[in-house]
């Protein structure tokens, strides 16, 4: 009785070609039988991709044609050693985390909301988060230019008309519209996962909390949210990754002239036809994505830690 | 009375749970609500745990009404069915919990600590987190966050539902005796009839939101309320018949004294009858055919099937050189104590 319980294991399938050695090999969940095809393609359609323009990023480009032999890190010097560089990078990493912040908690009280509805209403709610998503980025990005944007905008003229303001307020192509796109198109991907955490919770355990003492917002701060921290990871995660990578959106809501990294990936490599340039900063652009999303798995981590600490 | 509980209604929606439940239980006692699931025992259970609060009636505990207490001020101890252990702390910090919500000290919590773990002999597995323990460690750990607080009142839900059968048994009987060692009072909620004798100084059963009856194991064993309260304990045969003038013949020559008038019903549990193997036909009594044997060592259990009535069961003890009845041979049926039998009135078909 000494032994921690653990799931049994499962099969799955029947049939002839179901007992095929090699869909026998795919569905046993030994090895990385059951990722192949999405590995496949993957490394058909992102990993070699991914390849190639890494590779842009170390060679010299003349005239349309690949100089032979070229491999040098100057690229890379170059961009790094630029203030104009960093400044962008800045900017892309402030508004990416900010965003996010936001979207946490916006999100958060929308998820646990959801788990406290009947049925209908958990319905109705989960239509309304998810409805945006029917819907491209880029319909949105203009629907908000249309809201936010210009003297005769929606918002001024609601505004005007209310006389909550004297003069127009200038929002578009600011920080604050780009911001308040990025929220607005990214909120579902917080919400779901939240739901997704926050429904599976055991309500029973709150229920221990009550019981051994603790009212409810001490519960909500030291068993719930703790217990949550998966989906907040995963949420903050898929957030930062989205708004740090997005440059639809401060392309059109922040005006010509707000560049962020993904911006410039994209005016170098589709308007300026630098591939040298572009291809150097995508790669670091891929991999700063890459450390920070590493850092926000880690402080959930040490987030879930600290919590515990705190009860000492 | 330490806990009293007085006409408690409770509704889910249409479905009315509780119908006018009262209780009064001692301070130390130990009693069981004991019913098939969805009898409301469980309900009932939370309405003292303040986690439901009723639509009518009462919940006073030592002298304070707390009908409308909530939950985490009510100082009562709960072991739920599925432990609720927190996941996300060790079981150290598990059975500190309380203590720190609290705001005890440091050192006479840690104090406390270590004495709830010596209590359930855990103090080994202290840093271990839940999901490293067993079924029966994690009860041990829910136990004794709960009575490292101090209760003077210990519910518990099920508490040994997820054990298996061996590991039970043991349980129930240190859990008896470890509440029974603190005084405190305890109120168990169970739908095994075995598991509420073994546990309670009282046993309430439950049937469809009310309150049956209320009484030792022995007497709801050996005086039921009802044929309801006489099938759920133990097994029972209920012959029913009519009573006149104050007797009720259950079979050919076979008289009770009866308490009652008209349609009744004779409770009789299969160890107070006697099957004895009878030559061919003897005429008047009570006779029948032995239609199921069931051997289990100790005892024997047989199906007798009386023609123009149900089947009796009987219960005989058995030693080695017995020899035990054959299927399909003839017997003649007898009381081995007719005082022993219960005559109720009949319930309304």
């Amino acid at each position: 009785m000494n032994e921690p319980a653990r799931p049994a294991g499962r099969r799955a399938g029947t049939g002839r070609l179901a007992e095929h050695p090699l869909v026998t090999a795919m569905v046993s969940s030994r090895g990385i039988g059951p990722a192949v095809p999405a590995l496949v393609y993957l490394v058909v359609f992102m990993v070699i991709p991914f390849g190639l323009l890494f590779s842009f990023a170390f060679l010299t480009v003349d005239r349309g044609e690949v100089v032979p032999w070229s491999f040098s890190l100057e690229h890379f010097g170059s961009a790094l050693g630029d203030y104009l560089f960093w400044r962008i990078a800045w900017r892309s990493f402030w508004v990416g985390a900010l965003s996010t912040l936001v979207c946490l908690l916006l999100a958060y009280p929308v998820a646990y909301l959801y788990t406290t509805l009947g049925s209908v209403a958990r319905k109705l709610l989960l239509v309304a988060v998810i409805a945006p998503l029917l819907t491209s980025a880029l319909v949105r990005v203009y629907a908000w230019i249309v809201i936010l944007g210009g003297r005769r905008g929606l918002m001024n003229t609601v505004l005007l008309e209310l006389g909550l303001v004297d003069r127009p307020v200038r929002i578009l192509n600011t920080d604050w519209s780009v911001l308040i796109g990025m929220t607005q198109i990214h909120l579902p991907f917080m919400i779901l996962p939240l739901i997704a955490v926050l429904v599976a919770r055991d309500v029973e355990i709150e229920n221990a909390s009550l019981n051994l003492g603790a009212g409810r917002i001490r519960t909500f701060f030291r068993v719930t949210l703790p217990l949550s921290v998966p989906g907040i990871v995963a949420g903050t995660a898929l957030v930062f990754a989205l708004s740090y990578t997005n440059f639809i959106i401060p392309q059109l809501l922040g005006g010509g002239n707000y560049t962020t990294l993904a911006v410039q990936v994209y005016e170098f490599v589709v308007v300026i036809l630098d591939w040298t340039k572009g291809a150097v900063r995508a790669s670091l652009l891929l991999a700063s994505c890459f450390v920070f999303v590493l850092l926000i798995v880690w402080a959930g981590r040490v987030a879930t830690r600290w919590t515990e600490a705190r009860l000492s | 009375m330490h806990v009293q509980v007085d006409s408690l209604d409770k509704s889910f929606g249409p479905t009315r749970v509780l119908k006018e439940c009262s209780l009064g239980i001692d301070r130390g006692e130990v009693v069981t609500l004991l019913g098939p699931s969805g009898c409301g025992k469980t309900t009932l259970l939370r309405c003292i745990a303040g986690f439901y609060i009723p639509e009518r009636g009462s919940v006073v505990i030592g002298e304070r009404d707390m009908t409308l207490v909530p939950p985490h001020r009510r100082d009562v101890g709960m072991i739920f069915q599925s432990y609720a252990l927190f996941p996300h702390l060790s079981v150290r910090r598990n059975v500190e919990y309380g203590l720190s919500v609290r705001k005890v000290a440091r050192s006479e919590r840690d104090d406390r600590v270590a004495k709830a773990l010596d209590l359930v002999s855990l103090g080994d597995l202290a840093d271990r987190y839940p999901s490293q323990l067993s079924g029966g460690q994690q009860q041990r750990v829910a136990i004794a966050r709960v009575l490292v607080l101090e209760p003077t009142v210990l519910l518990l839900d099920e508490p040994f539902n997820a054990l298996d059968a061996k590991l039970r048994y043991s349980m129930q009987v240190e859990l008896r005796k470890l509440v029974k060692t603190l005084g405190i009072t305890t109120i168990f909620v169970t739908h095994d009839q075995s598991e509420a004798l073994t546990l309670s100084d009282r046993v309430a059963v439950m049937r469809e939101g009310e309150i049956e009856q209320v009484a030792p194991p022995l007497g709801v064993y050996d005086t039921p309320a009802s044929d309801y309260v006489a099938d759920f304990i133990g097994s029972a045969n209920a012959l029913a018949g009519e009573a006149h003038a104050g007797s009720l013949e259950i079979a050919p020559g076979v008289v009770l004294t009866a308490p009652v008038e008209g349609r009744a019903v004779a409770i009789v549990r299969p160890e107070n009858l006697r099957a004895e193997p009878v030559e061919g036909d003897t005429g008047a009594g009570w006779h029948g055919r032995v239609g199921f044997v069931r051997a289990l060592g100790a005892t024997v259990e047989y199906e007798i099937e009386v023609p123009g009535r149900e089947a009796v069961k009987v219960l005989a003890l058995r030693l080695a050189s017995d020899r035990v009845l054959e299927l399909g041979q003839t017997v003649r049926l007898s009381l081995r104590d007719p005082g022993a039998c219960q005559v109720l009135r009949a319930p309304a078909p």
